[in-house]
């Protein structure tokens, strides 16, 4: 893919530049959250507190056609913006398709340079720098940024504002290279090679039971889709994200529910992110930022979870 | 290009309304727009301000100006619906899903087995069969219900007959006047001389399961019994989840499966 580079005294000008509404990360104490520029912003460090599906899948929406004003969403970290990509497969592909779900968002991602405690994207087999799906993709390095076109939509970008580019030297290339590789080796751990087809729920039966059901890793999850429609006056359907973690969630009139019991719940939930989402939409639905660590009211650690499940 | 948005009902007028059952009831509905299907294929029937539940039209699907769905009250939107007047305006999406693979069954003898309202989307299908009957080797009905009273289409299984297909009715609990078997519908199985080609099955969660473990010991093959599957549904599309059933969503997928497809996930029946 074609690179430039930008210096980190024109960065604000590019992005002054971006028409629409544009949401970056700013940093807060210890973690990230998204604000609406213009604001104080940060590309360092790691994912947002929030995963960016809120841009582009609305947690409450009514299903019916409206104005929608141009949106970019720039620092976007790896794990999540594969968690776009996967929600892009639930919503855009198949027989039907969803009209509401806003695969118009420009993506200007960026990579990460540091880890929250949480982060094991590379533990999947993933890195932390975002490698595809991006309109641009920002790469610090020293004095500024090597940006990567992904897209004839980045493209145009980068000719519109000209002059804030340059070409990449060869060095910047290779100090991409070396940071990448450093973040990369900073997370430790086993590598879960995990294919979700036999869990043998006993392994982690203590940690299911912490699960009080309150559906935060669900919520906060980049690539968790479900919802459930209610209904409007005039036909309109309002929807509303849901979660696979509700006790009620699969019941049938009648009483009948397959997922009555935590631990039927839990292990759905491991189970349509490393068995069924690979065979329903050909990725894995979990991408190692660690926010359902994070967010979990009962303190169940995902990671560990899953490294439970492929112990030997 | 205007929007094409798979969550917008068509409007239906009901036309007529039958009570089929003290707790079921038949309604004939005029869609806006015309829509086709296929035999086994479902809906989502919108009752406006209050919700949306799937339903298999009951109809055959060569009558095309009008469809008729045969619905039991289970619960709130059930109940709405039974509420419902003549002349009064409601909301269909679909067809969603697969039907029934009737290419599959073509010179085969077709035995549908069938409990309470799960009549419902096997009668779509039986006067699919009719209509081709030719192309059949054989088509038998099964059919259980609760008490006499809970039968659905009573006047219409001696048509049917008319059209040659074979008939044995059971009840779980008999009256005076009923002549026919007694007991749950799988006490139907041992009454007739079967050639085990395919087996249909529709009907409570709990004469699906008994249903199914009876023609497997028959020796019907596990590739050749159809189950209709009902999850919790809501999108009807693929996309909010809810209808999972292993790595199928069971509105896109199904709702009709093979046995063969679905015997190793866990909670089936639940
Ligand atoms: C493909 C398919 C075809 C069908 N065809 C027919 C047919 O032809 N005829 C027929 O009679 N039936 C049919 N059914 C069954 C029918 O859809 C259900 O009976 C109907 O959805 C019941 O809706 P209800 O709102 O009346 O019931 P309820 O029991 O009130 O609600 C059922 C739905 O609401 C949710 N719900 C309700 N209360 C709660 C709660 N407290 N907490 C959490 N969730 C709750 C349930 O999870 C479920 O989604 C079919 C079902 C499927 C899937
Ligand atoms: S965040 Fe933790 S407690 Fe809450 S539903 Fe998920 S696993 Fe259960
Ligand atoms: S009902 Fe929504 S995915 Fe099947």
């Amino acid at each position: 893919m074609e690179t430039k580079f930008i210096s980190k005294d024109k960065i604000k000008q590019f992005i002054d530049n971006l028409e629409g509404d544009v949401f970056i990360p700013q940093e807060k104490e210890d973690f990230f959250s998204w604000q609406k520029y213009p604001c104080n912003f940060s590309l360092r460090g790691f994912r947002t507190i929030l995963p960016p599906k809120f841009f582009f899948y609305s947690p409450q929406e009514v299903l019916k056609e409206k104005e929608i004003v141009k949106r970019t969403v720039v620092g976007i970290k790896a794990c999540d913006l594969k968690g776009v990509l996967f929600l892009k497969k639930v919503f855009k592909e198949g027989d039907f398709v969803d009209p509401f779900f806003r695969d118009d968002i420009l993506i200007i991602s960026s990579d990460c340079t540091e880890l929250h405690k949480n982060c094991f994207c590379s533990l999947l087999g993933d890195n932390p720098y975002p490698e595809k799906g991006f309109d641009l993709n920002l790469s610090e390095v020293k004095d500024g940024f090597i940006v990567e076109i992904g897209s004839d939509r980045g493209k145009k970008l980068v000719e519109e504002n000209e002059g804030l580019f340059s070409s990449v030297e060869p060095e910047g290339l290779e100090e991409r290279k070396q940071r990448r590789d450093a973040l990369r080796k900073e997370i430790k751990g086993e590598k879960i090679d995990f294919d979700g087809k036999e869990v043998k729920s006993e392994k982690i039966t203590d940690e299911i039971k912490k699960c009080v059901s309150c559906t935060a890793c669900t919520i906060v999850c980049p690539s968790c889709f479900c919802f459930l429609l209610d209904e409007k006056s005039d036909f309109e359907k309002i929807r509303f994200w849901d979660s696979c973690q509700y006790p009620g969630y699969a019941r049938v009139a009648g009483g009948a529910n397959p997922r009555k019991e935590l631990d039927k719940r839990f292990i759905h939930r491991v189970k349509c992110k490393f068995e069924y989402s690979p065979e329903r939409f050909g990725s894995r639905g979990c991408f190692g930022c660690g926010r359902c660590i994070s967010g979990c009211l009962g303190g169940i650690n995902f990671k560990d979870v899953l490294l439970r499940l492929v112990e030997k | 290009m205007p929007m094409v948005n798979p969550y917008k009902p068509v409007k239906a007028k009901l036309k007529k309304i039958v009570d089929e059952t003290p707790n079921i009831k038949t309604f004939t509905l005029v869609l806006e727009e015309q829509m086709e299907f296929k035999t086994g294929q479902f809906v989502q029937f919108t009752v406006p301000e209050v919700g949306e539940a799937p339903f298999t039209p009951s109809s055959s699907p060569y009558v095309k100006d009008q469809m008729e769905i045969t619905i039991m009250s289970a619960g709130r939107v059930t109940e709405a619906i039974h509420s419902l007047k003549e002349g009064d305006t409601v909301g269909i999406r679909g067809p969603l899903g697969k039907g029934y693979p009737l290419e599959e069954f073509k010179g085969k003898e077709v035995l549908i087995l069938g409990g309470g309202v799960g009549m419902a989307p096997l009668r779509s299908l039986l006067l699919t069969l009719i209509a081709q009957k030719k192309d059949f080797k054989r088509i038998l009905l099964l059919y259980g219900a609760k008490t006499p009273q809970d039968i659905i289409y009573k006047g219409q299984f001696a048509d049917w007959r008319k059209e040659g297909v074979e008939i044995h009715r059971s009840v779980d609990n008999g009256d005076e006047d009923w002549k026919e078997k007694v007991g749950v519908v799988t006490v139907l199985l041992d009454d007739v001389k079967l050639g085990k080609e395919v087996v249909i099955i529709c009907g409570p969660p709990i004469m699906m399961k008994f249903g199914t473990l009876s023609v497997l010991e028959m020796g019907y093959k596990p590739e050749n019994i159809y189950l209709s599957m009902e999850k919790n549904m809501s999108c009807g599309i693929g996309k909010c989840g809810h209808c999972a059933l292993g790595h199928y969503f069971v509105c896109k997928d199904g709702p009709v499966f093979k046995y063969s497809e679905i015997k190793d996930i866990e909670g089936i029946w639940d």
